[in-house]
This record gives C-alpha cells, structure tokens and sequence, in this order.
C-alpha cells in the first residue's frame, strides 16, 4: 500500500488549492450514472415488491408484506429455493475439486505453455452464456453428441439423460464458473514466495507435507473467495438453467423470469429478485468480512 | 551571496513534525549532501526546495527570490529521482528533450541541446532507444542530462544511486562529482549512504529527527563530529565513556571508565565537574599493544575482521567496546582472546556529550 | 518450478477437453450439412452460414450487439477514465465506499437487475428504445472498464508526474503527455473487455429487450428456447470466432493474460 501513499502524495503535490474538489468532480459523471441506472431502479424494484397485485390490472397501489409471504412460505417457492441452493453448493465444490487443482498445475508449467493454457482456460468467459450453454444442450440430450458416442462405442445400457435434469444443470454451471475459481486460485498463488517451500524443503519436509503445511493454507482464500463468486454467480445463474434445465426445472432466476414476463405478477417477481438479493449481498458481505479478519494479516 | 538560503523550515503532517526549523546556506556551485537515516525529514526538504511540497512555516530563498507560491514547474530546478523516473513512452532523446520542450524551444536547437546533455553522461549512442532497453546505470545517468539539459539553477538528488549495485555506485558517485565541478551548478544530494556523502559533498548536513545535526566538510565532519550521533552514523566510531573529575581553567581532568590514568584535555564550554564525556575515537587512530600496561586502557581482543586492505579489532574494555583499524601487513600480531593495551592521541579523540542529539 | 508429474498433466488434459468441448461442439455441429443437428462426419458444408444471411432477424440482432457495445464500451470508458483518476490519485473521505459502489453491479445478480430495469424504464415509458438497453448495459460493464483503467493508473511510478513537473509541464500537460499516454494500453483493454461484456449480455437484456429490441444473445435465446437447429451453431461459429479475433487484438495491446487475471505479475 505504500506506493498508493506515494501516488496519493504526488496527485497532491499538483492538486494545491482546486485539489479538494477535484476527485469529486471527477467522478459525478459516473455517481450520476449510478445514482439514475443502479439506485433509483432497484429502490424502485423494492418498492413494487411491496405492492398488491391484480390479475387485470397488474400493479396497484397498496402496503402488503403478502409478496414476501408468498416468496417465503409458498412450498412451490421452497423447492425452487432448495433447488437453486442446491445446485450452486453442488456447483460450488465441484468447481473447488476441479478448478483449484487446476490452478495449480497451471502455476507449475514452464512460460510459454502458462500463459497458452490460461488463456484455454479462461477464454470461454469471453464468449456469451448461451453460446457455450447451447454446447452442452449438443452434447447432452437423447442423441447428443455424449449418447451417440457411448451408443457407438458400445457402452452403457441406453442413452443417459442429462438434458432436462439438474445434474446436467450442475454440470454446464459448473464449465461457465470454473474459470471464476482458476482465477481466484492462481491470484493467491502468485503471491506465494517459491522460497518459503524450499525453505521448508531444506528444514527436511517432503513434497506431499510441503502441499499439505505450507501452499494449501495460502491459498485457502483464494479457494474461498473464488467459491463465493461462483456460489453467487450458480444460485443466481439464468440462462443455463433454462435452456439445460428446461421449463419443468425451475430455479429462483427463471421463476423470477416467469412471474413478470409470464404470469406478470411484477410485485411477486420483485419480492423474489429481492429475496435473491438480499442473500447474495449477504453471504458476499459476511464472508467477505470474515476472509478479509482472518487472512489480511498473512497475506501481506 | 549565498545561492539559496533555507530559513527555519517547518513541516508538520497532522500531528507529526517532520522537519523541526532547518536552516542551511548554500553558495553557487557547492554540491551538498542531506545525509541521515529514514525518516529524519531529508527527502522532506528536498521536495519543499523542489515545490512538491509546502512548509507549515519557513521559507526558501532562492538567488534573493523568496520561492513561496512559486509552482514547481516553475522554479527552474532539475529533479534526479531515485527511481530514476524516465518515460516509458518516449526515446531516451524526448525524455532528455522534453524539458527544453516544456520551455517552447524549437525542434533543431532542443535536439541539439539534448545530444549535448547526454555527450555530457556518454550516452548519445543510445538516444534512440526506449527507457526499458537501458541498464540501470544508463537510465541513471539519462535522469541526470535530462536534469542538467534545461540548465537548472539547481541540481536536486533524491537518492540517486541508492538502486546500483555497490560496484556502479562507487563509479557513479565519481562521475556525478566530475559532472557537477564541469557543469558548475549549485547541488543538493539527498543520502542514507555516509560514504557516499563524504566522497562527493563540499559539505555534508547530516540530519536526525527533522534537525540538522551537524553542518560541516567531509573532514570535519569525520574528524571533529559534534554529537554522538553523527560520530556514529558517519564511518566507524568508538565510543568511550569517561567522567570529569575537575575543571580548572582551560584544561579538563577525565577519568576514563576502568582506567586508572586520568586524561589531560583542553576543557571545551560545557564541561562540568562530575559530568559524563563521551570520547569518540575513529579506528584508524588507535594502536594497540601487546602489553596491556602500556596503553591508556586494558582490553582484550574479542575478534579480528580481515577486510582486505585492512584488518578490523574489536576489543572489549570496561570504557567501552573499541573498533580498531589497523592496514594489513600480513598476519595480524594479535589473536583473538588475548589482552591488550589501548592508546591514542589525545588530539584525535572528539569529546561529546553524552545522550546529546541536537545542538 | 517444479514440474507437473504425468497424473497431474493428465488432469489439466481432460480439463482442456472439458473446457473446449462445448466450443468444439459448436463449431463443428454448426459445418452439418443435413437439416438436423449431426456431427458432419463424411462433408463439411457451409450451408448454415449462407443460411444466416437470409434470416433478417439475426442479422438485425447481429447489427444491434455490436452497436450497442460500441456504444455502450465507448461511454463507459468516458465515465470510467476520469472516475479512474479520481480514485487513483486523490485521498478523499468516502473513497473506499465510492469503489464499492462502483464496482456494485459485478455482485448484484443480473436477474435481479433486468427486473428493476424493467421496471424503471416502463415507468418512465421508455422501454424497448435504444437509449433504455444503452443505459442498462453501460451501467452493467462500466466495472470492468474501470477495473482495467483503474489497474494501470495504479502500476505506474509517481514520481513521473514529478519529474514532468520539475521540467516545467503544467498540470494539463502532464496529464496530456505524461499520465494519458500511458494509461491507453489499459483504457484500450478495458475498452475491449466491456464491449465483450456488452456484447455477451443475456440475463439481464432478457428482461429489457423487446421483440424490435433485440440483442444477439437474447435473439439467439429465445431460439433455442423453440428448438435447436444448425442455424444457431453457426451463428455461434462466427461469435465464437469474432471473439478469438479481438483477443488476438487485446493481447497485442495490452496482454490478454493480464486483462483476464489482472495485473499480478
């Protein structure tokens, strides 16, 4: 943080007597922005969800919580709820399993082919969500490319469904987020001093312990920060679901989806956006906190 | 007349005063050095003469302009940062260029200007390169022309060698003197490193706690330091510790700590009877003997340092420990663990008060 | 560094084929020449991509995502750059909790910012135009161009910006010659990844779009959700292959490893 002191100090070094206001004009163009596109909608959207609704009418004026009983207590909202939680845990540490490791093996290749794979890696977060959802609804499905394999090399007792089933859900999220843990991983593990495992290496401790005692508790944040980005990126995740999941499996974005473009009950529709909100803020926020307590010290 | 004069210059940030009322003279062409350890508010006055930052009280006069107000760009200072600070996006010849640029000079006479400023650090060869082409030592020495190739009134270095390796350094510290004495102009080099200060200052500020310590020549400075302080941050010193047991007229009596010859010295204006002296002894103006009867204090040798040229004691004795500094002339005649006698000329001890730091 | 053992390079193997596939997938389905979808295994046919230029309506959407995103990065980029400074360079009360807000919009759900976008711009009546779908998209990329901006302002040495002013550069000359210069590679990077961002947005433009409205990936959406068809393998195909064209761009300018890890080395 010391070259940010230093920079602080020759920003003001030219600043002099304009220098108080300067920072402020600066960024009003962008505050504006937020403040017409990010606060007044969402406080809008909060609003509505207070709202009553009528099947002809739609929206009307009115202070009810009856939006939120119904997202909260609805047994149709709970499955979908447990679903969606579900399916962002299941997400979450497969992604751990494999995208970790992962990061790792990259971190112990030689230049040319780090930067190659990386970049493998993580391209597809370049590429929209339906084009590389659309990839697995190929793949999977009755005569997808998976089934038609199997079926020619002979394997298994008929075609696996995987299309229209949570598990195939688990499995495209998991191929969108991943890259979310890749990157997460390989920040912390850059910050790791090569010196501190041969250090270790010296004092007589093998490979396997040198993991175990010295690189895995570094990169522990790392794991956790990554597992909430993707936890929050699969829970609120839309067009996978719908497109892999189908109409019958319904997750909080898609039920969302449906109540104002489908049914257009809007204030119900809110109250659920708001739940998925308020959750998502909280768990990012909480854990944040915590992460930030417990591992700022050591990872200076 | 003096080129610039700095009067009681005061720097607080908040609650922390980082310069406590410096005052210092400096006449056209000295090269002056601001030498002390972090934090004693030397790189501070740097940046208040170069404008980047304003006192909380004093000022800076500069050829008799008071330079209160004045904007950085326009005092006329060429600035030698120690990251050296070069333009990345720009050839070694617009870097050196740039400031003839700033002054509208047209395109022929400031090419012109800047070939000869980098001649000056030999570098013209290497005008059309990009910064990260060059060593460390090149971009170094293009911070330097391009300081000098808008003919500053001032040369001002912030530790400008401190990123060199030792050998570069000791050949820059050279050439940065050689520069200065063609060039002419009036310098001001910011260093934690001593030696680096005594082998390129006319005179050497050496500064603690945001007060100038001592002000004097290299020599003096070395030879007669003031304080504790500045015996023990510039080169080696010894300090011995001796009390006053009377003063009569212009001569003190000193009892040194576990000896029991006392010492005649000349009684300098704070001495008190009963006080606490400090004697500080450079290496090289002690000798020892074999015989520890003969010397002016018993010691025993604790170890012997081989430096190459010269051979380092260290030597424990009830006063004090003792660094002393003997050529090498083949193997050394003392050896470790063995008694000895301590001696030296009066003349070359500097008496100090003790605890002192500031005048 | 120590190497990989065989086990480990195994993995990293089946990691890149579990990456790629779907791409690959895609790519190849999208060269079928028979109607249904097919691995092409005897002929590769280019059919499908004629096929695009006679569906008015993808070309349209086509038309539209790239607008919008050069818009949409264009105008982010301007709002960012002087934020960017603004946070970089100045120790102002509420600066920690002005990037916090800024960079909101990467932790909100984009569901949940369709549908309040949805609702504000149908109570402002201006739902379906243009300006509703620019003004949705920039506030969503606007924290990855300033990511990028904000990450190369902060690596570079300050003591330039000194330098430049002890040899006499007024403040706008410094900022002109000394502090934009260098910071285009990153405003170049960020440029490039919120159009991508912009370009590549579906949940929430699902929920803003109208049918005259419509965006690529909404378009290629809403498709799908009727029936899959070689058609929409091959309008993949060339996204796919427009994107790999601006990374080669990207990392000549400024590093396409570092625009997607950030500058850590």
């Amino acid at each position: 943080m010391l070259r940010m002191q230093r920079f602080f100090l020759s920003g003001l070094a030219m600043t002099k007597a304009k220098g108080r206001n300067a920072p402020y004009v600066l960024s009003l163009p962008a505050v504006l922005l937020f403040a017409a596109l990010l606060v007044v909608p969402l406080a809008m959207t909060v609003v509505l969800s207070f709202q009553n609704y009528d099947l002809n009418t739609g929206a009307i004026e009115g202070f009810t919580f009856g939006n939120y009983l119904d997202a909260l207590g609805d047994p149709y909202y709970h499955t979908i709820f447990l679903r969606t939680i579900s399916i962002a845990c299941a997400t979450t540490i497969l992604c751990i399993l494999i995208g970790a490791p992962e990061a790792y093996i990259l971190s112990r290749m030689q230049p040319p082919w780090r930067s190659i794979f990386l970049i493998v890696t993580l391209s597809p977060l370049l590429i929209s969500v339906v084009v590389r959802t659309l990839g697995w609804a190929l793949l999977f499905g009755r005569n997808g490319v998976i089934n038609a394999t199997l079926a020619a090399l002979g394997i298994g007792g008929g075609p696996i469904p995987l299309l229209y089933t949570t598990h195939g859900v688990v499995i495209a999220l998991v191929h969108v987020s991943v890259p979310f843990m890749v990157i997460s991983v390989w920040a912390s593990l850059q910050r790791l001093d090569p010196r501190v495992s041969k250090a270790a290496m010296s004092l007589g401790a093998s490979e396997a312990t040198v993991f175990r005692r010295i690189i895995l508790p570094q990169i522990i944040p790392g794991v956790l920060s990554g597992s909430l980005i993707v936890f929050a990126l699969a829970a609120s995740a839309f067009a996978t679901p719908a497109i892999i999941g189908g109409r019958q499996l319904k997750v909080v974005a898609t039920s969302t989806y449906d109540e104002f473009l489908g049914t257009l009950n809007w204030p119900l529709g809110a109250a659920i956006a708001v739940v998925l909100l308020v959750v998502n803020a909280t768990i990012m926020l909480t854990y944040n906190n915590l992460l930030e307590r417990r591992y700022a010290r050591s990872t200076r | 007349m003096s080129k610039i004069v700095i009067e009681s210059l005061v720097k607080r940030f908040g609650t922390f005063t980082a310069l406590n009322g410096i005052d210092l003279s400096i006449t056209q062409g000295e090269f002056i050095g601001l030498l002390g350890p972090s934090g004693c508010g030397k790189t501070t006055t740097l940046n208040i003469i170069a404008g980047f930052e304003e006192a909380t009280s004093g000022r800076v006069v500069l050829d008799g302009r008071d330079l209160a107000g004045v904007p950085a760009n326009k005092r006329e200072m060429g600035v030698v940062f120690q990251s050296y600070a070069l333009f990345p996006h720009m050839t070694i010849a617009e870097n050196v260029a740039f400031g003839l640029e700033m002054r509208k000079m047209p395109r022929p006479e400031r090419e012109k200007r800047a070939r000869n400023a980098l001649d000056l650090v030999r570098l013209e060869h290497l005008a059309d390169r990009y910064p990260r082409q060059l060593s460390g030592g090149q971009q170094q020495r293009v911070a330097v022309a391009r300081a000098l190739a808008i003919e500053p009134s001032m040369l001002l270095l912030d530790e400008p060698l401190s990123n060199l390796d030792a050998k570069l350094r000791e050949e820059m510290q050279v050439e940065l003197r050689a520069i200065q004495r063609r060039v002419g102009t009036t310098t001001v080099m910011v260093t934690h490193d001593q030696a680096e200060a005594l082998a390129t200052c006319d005179r050497i500020a050496v500064m603690d706690a945001g007060r100038i310590v001592q002000l004097a020549d290299p020599l003096t400075l070395y030879d007669s330091p003031n304080t504790q302080f500045a015996a023990s941050f510039v080169g080696k010193s010894s300090q011995l510790f001796s009390d006053i047991v009377s003063v009569e007229g212009g001569t003190a009596t000193l009892s040194l700590r576990g000896s029991d010859k006392p010492l005649s010295v000349a009684a300098a204006p704070w001495f008190t009877k009963g006080a606490e002296v400090v004697l500080a002894l450079r290496p090289e103006k002690i000798s020892l003997t074999a015989s520890p009867s003969e010397g002016m204090l018993r010691g025993k040798l604790i170890s012997r340092v081989f430096q190459g040229s010269s051979w380092l004691f260290v030597v424990d004795t009830p006063a004090g420990t003792i660094l002393v500094c003997e050529l090498h002339r083949g193997a050394p005649a003392f050896a470790e663990g063995q008694p000895v006698g301590v001696s030296w000329n009066a003349a070359d001890a500097a008496l100090l008060p003790v605890g002192a730091r500031h005048d | 560094m120590n190497r990989n053992g065989p086990l480990a390079l195994l993995f990293h193997a089946l990691f890149v084929v579990f990456m790629a596939a779907p791409l690959a997938v895609v790519v190849w389905m999208s060269f079928t020449p028979d109607n249904l979808l097919k691995l092409p295994t005897t002929t590769l046919s280019l059919r499908w991509f004629y096929a695009i230029l006679d569906n008015q309506q993808f070309i349209n959407a086509f038309g539209l995502s790239i607008f919008l995103g050069v818009i949409a990065a264009t105008l982010a980029i301007l709002l960012a750059v002087p934020a960017a400074l603004a946070l970089s360079r100045y120790r102002f009360s509420g600066r920690d909790g002005l990037v916090a807000f800024f960079l909101s919009p990467l932790i909100i759900p984009h569901v949940v910012l369709g549908v309040a976008f949805l609702r504000f711009f149908t109570q402002a009546g201006i739902t379906g135009s243009f300006a509703a779908l620019l003004g949705s998209h920039v506030l969503v990329i606007f924290p990855y161009g300033l990511r990028l901006v904000l990450a190369s302002l902060t690596a570079s040495d300050p003591a330039l910006e000194r330098a430049a002013v002890s040899l006499g550069a007024s403040n706008w000359t410094v900022f002109r010659r000394v502090v934009l210069p260098m910071m285009i590679p990153g405003v170049a990077g960020g440029w490039v990844i919120s159009f991508i961002q912009s370009f590549d947005e579906v949940t929430m433009t699902v929920f803003v779009a109208t049918p005259s409205s419509m965006t690529l990936p909404v378009r290629m959406y809403h498709y799908i959700e009727e029936s899959i068809d070689p058609l929409v393998a091959s309008v993949s195909t060339v996204v796919i292959f427009g994107t790999f064209l601006l990374m080669f761009l990207v990392d000549r300018i400024y590093g396409l490893d570092r625009m997607l890890v950030g500058p850590t080395k």
